[in-house]
C-alpha cells in the first residue's frame, strides 16, 4: 500500500515537473521579443532559427491566416469564439495559489495550463489586455 | 441585575439591526449598472444620460464579445437608478466607423436627438462622428462625418475622442480630447458652431491657442479628458477625468465664463477613486452632468475595483454653492 502511495506521489510530482517544464517552453516561446534587444551571435547550425516570437507553435504569420480563415470558415470561427468565451469568464476569477488539497496539487496545476494557453489565445486574437 | 442589562441589549441589537445592513451593503451604489452583454464581464463605460421622451436615455460604450470592437449601447430609466438595455449602436461597416465607436454625448435640438461619438481604433485618426435619431434608437448618420478632428500642431496629433457638445452663449462648442504629438499627453481642445448649425464637418471652426486644459496637478498624472459641461448662474462648469483608466482616473472640475478659457476650482480632484475594498477602487472616471427633471444634479461616472477587467456605471447627486458644485452625502 505505502509502495504504491509513493509511487503515486513520485508520478504526480514527475508529471508536475514535466508539466511545468512543456509550460515555461510554451511561455518562453510565446513571449514577444524587445525590439532593443541585441541579435545574438548564433552558431552556424541554428543561422536560419527565427529571431522573433512567438517562434514555436503559433507564429504571428499563422495567427494572421487564422485571423482570415475564421472570416470564412465558421468552424473556425466557433472555436475561436469559444476560446474567448472562456477567457471572458477566466479573467475575473481570482488568481490562481499554491493551495494544497491534502497532499495534492493536481487541481491547481491542471487549472493554470488552461488558463495560460485560453488567455494567450484569446489575447492574441482580440488584444483585449485583460484576457 | 438581568433585568437591567436586558433592555440594553436589546437596545445594542435593534441598532445593529438598523446599522449591520448598511455597513454590509454599502459597497454598492444605488445605481450600480452594467451591460452583461458578454457573459461573466460586466462592461458598460463613458456614460452620457439625457432625458427624452418622457424617460431618461443612457448611451454609453462597451465591446461586442468576440471581437471586443467598441460600440454604443442604450438604456432607460424613469428613476436614474434602475436601467433597464433596450439597444445597440454599432459601427457601420466600411466607413470610418468600421473599428469602432464610444464615448457617446447627446443633445435634444427641434425634437430630434442628436448623437456625437468617436470612432475607436483607428489611433491618431480616430475622429468625432454625428447621427441623428427621432426615437432615440434607430439612427441615420451624417453623410459628413466624421464632422471634426484637430488640425495636426505641435499641440494636436490630430486624434479626437470623447467629445461633449452644448449650446451656450448662443452657439455651440464641442468639447474634444487629443493627444499632444507625442502621443503621450491628453489635453483638452474646443472647436464652435453656429446656433443654426446643422451639426456637420463645415459647421465647425477650431478655436485658436489650444489646448485649453492640459494635465497640470499631480493627480491629473499625463491626461485630461471626457469634459461634460454644465451652465449654472453666470458660469459653463466643466467635469472632466484627469489620469488615465485605472491611474487611477479621477473627476476635476473647473468654471469658464466664455467656455474656452477655465479656471479650476480646486487643486483636489472633486470625485476620488474608492477606499481599499469599495467597487471604484480602481476609479471613478468619465464624467457626465445631468439636470434632472426634479431639479436636481447627478454625476454619472465610470468605475470599478479590478484595473478594469470589469467596468460599472453609478451617479451621484450634486449641489451647489457659491463655491461651485459640492457632493451630497
Amino acid at each position: 500500500m505505502n509502495t504504491y502511495r509513493k509511487g503515486f506521489f513520485m508520478f504526480n510530482s514527475m508529471r508536475s515537473v514535466i508539466f511545468n517544464t512543456i509550460l515555461l517552453v510554451i511561455l518562453l516561446s510565446c513571449s514577444k521579443q524587445d525590439g532593443t534587444t541585441p541579435t545574438p551571435d548564433l552558431p552556424a547550425n541554428l543561422k536560419s532559427l527565427k529571431l522573433e516570437h512567438p517562434r514555436l507553435f503559433l507564429t504571428d504569420e499563422k495567427l494572421n491566416q487564422l485571423k482570415e480563415l475564421r472570416k470564412t470558415d465558421a468552424v473556425l470561427d466557433k472555436y475561436i469564439n469559444t476560446v474567448i468565451a472562456t477567457s471572458n469568464s477566466l479573467v475575473t476569477k481570482p488568481m490562481l495559489t499554491r493551495m494544497l488539497i491534502g497532499p495534492r496539487l493536481l487541481d491547481v496545476s491542471r487549472e493554470l495550463p488552461k488558463r495560460t494557453t485560453h488567455l494567450a489565445m484569446a489575447y492574441s486574437f482580440t488584444a483585449d489586455k485583460y484576457i | 441585575m438581568f433585568n437591567s442589562i436586558k433592555p440594553k441589549l436589546l437596545f445594542i441589537l435593534l441598532v445593529l439591526w438598523g446599522v449591520l445592513p448598511k455597513i454590509l451593503f454599502a459597497q454598492t451604489p444605488k445605481m450600480y449598472f452594467s451591460d452583461t452583454s458578454v457573459a461573466n464581464r460586466p462592461f458598460a463605460k463613458d456614460p452620457y444620460v439625457i432625458f427624452f421622451k418622457n424617460q431618461y436615455w443612457m448611451y454609453y460604450t462597451i465591446p461586442d464579445e468576440f471581437k471586443k470592437v467598441l460600440h454604443i449601447g442604450i438604456a432607460t430609466s424613469i428613476d436614474l437608478n434602475n436601467w433597464e438595455k433596450i439597444g445597440d449602436i454599432f459601427g457601420e461597416k466600411g466607413t470610418v466607423e468600421a473599428n469602432g465607436i464610444c464615448a457617446p454625448s447627446a443633445l435634444i435640438k427641434d425634437g430630434v436627438l442628436h448623437l456625437f461619438y468617436q470612432t475607436y481604433g483607428n489611433a491618431k485618426l480616430d475622429a468625432i462622428c454625428h447621427a441623428f435619431s427621432k426615437n432615440g434608437i434607430d439612427f441615420e448618420r451624417d453623410p459628413t462625418n466624421p464632422i471634426f478632428r484637430p488640425k495636426i500642431s505641435d499641440w494636436s496629433c490630430g486624434r479626437a475622442i470623447d467629445a461633449e457638445v452644448i449650446e451656450y452663449k448662443n452657439q455651440y462648442f464641442l468639447y474634444y480630447a487629443t493627444r499632444d504629438p507625442s502621443y503621450k499627453i491628453q489635453q483638452q481642445g474646443v472647436a464652435t458652431a453656429p446656433i443654426n448649425s446643422n451639426f456637420d464637418r463645415n459647421s465647425w471652426s477650431e478655436i485658436p491657442n489650444m489646448p485649453m486644459l492640459k494635465p497640470e496637478l499631480d493627480w491629473e498624472l499625463k491626461c485630461i479628458e471626457a469634459a461634460s459641461c454644465i451652465k449654472k448662474g453666470k458660469y459653463l462648469y466643466m467635469f472632466y477625468a484627469g489620469g488615465y483608466n485605472n491611474e487611477p482616473q479621477q473627476i476635476g472640475v473647473a468654471k469658464s465664463k466664455d467656455g474656452i478659457h477655465w479656471q479650476r476650482i480646486s487643486n483636489d480632484p472633486f470625485l476620488k477613486n474608492g477606499k481599499k475594498g469599495t467597487w471604484n477602487e480602481s476609479e471613478s472616471g468619465h464624467p457626465n452632468i445631468l439636470k434632472a427633471e426634479n431639479g436636481k444634479y447627478y454625476l454619472f461616472f465610470q468605475g470599478n475595483n479590478d484595473k478594469g477587467k470589469t467596468w460599472y456605471l453609478s451617479n451621484v447627486e450634486i449641489g451647489w454653492n457659491k463655491n461651485g458644485p459640492f457632493l451630497k452625502n
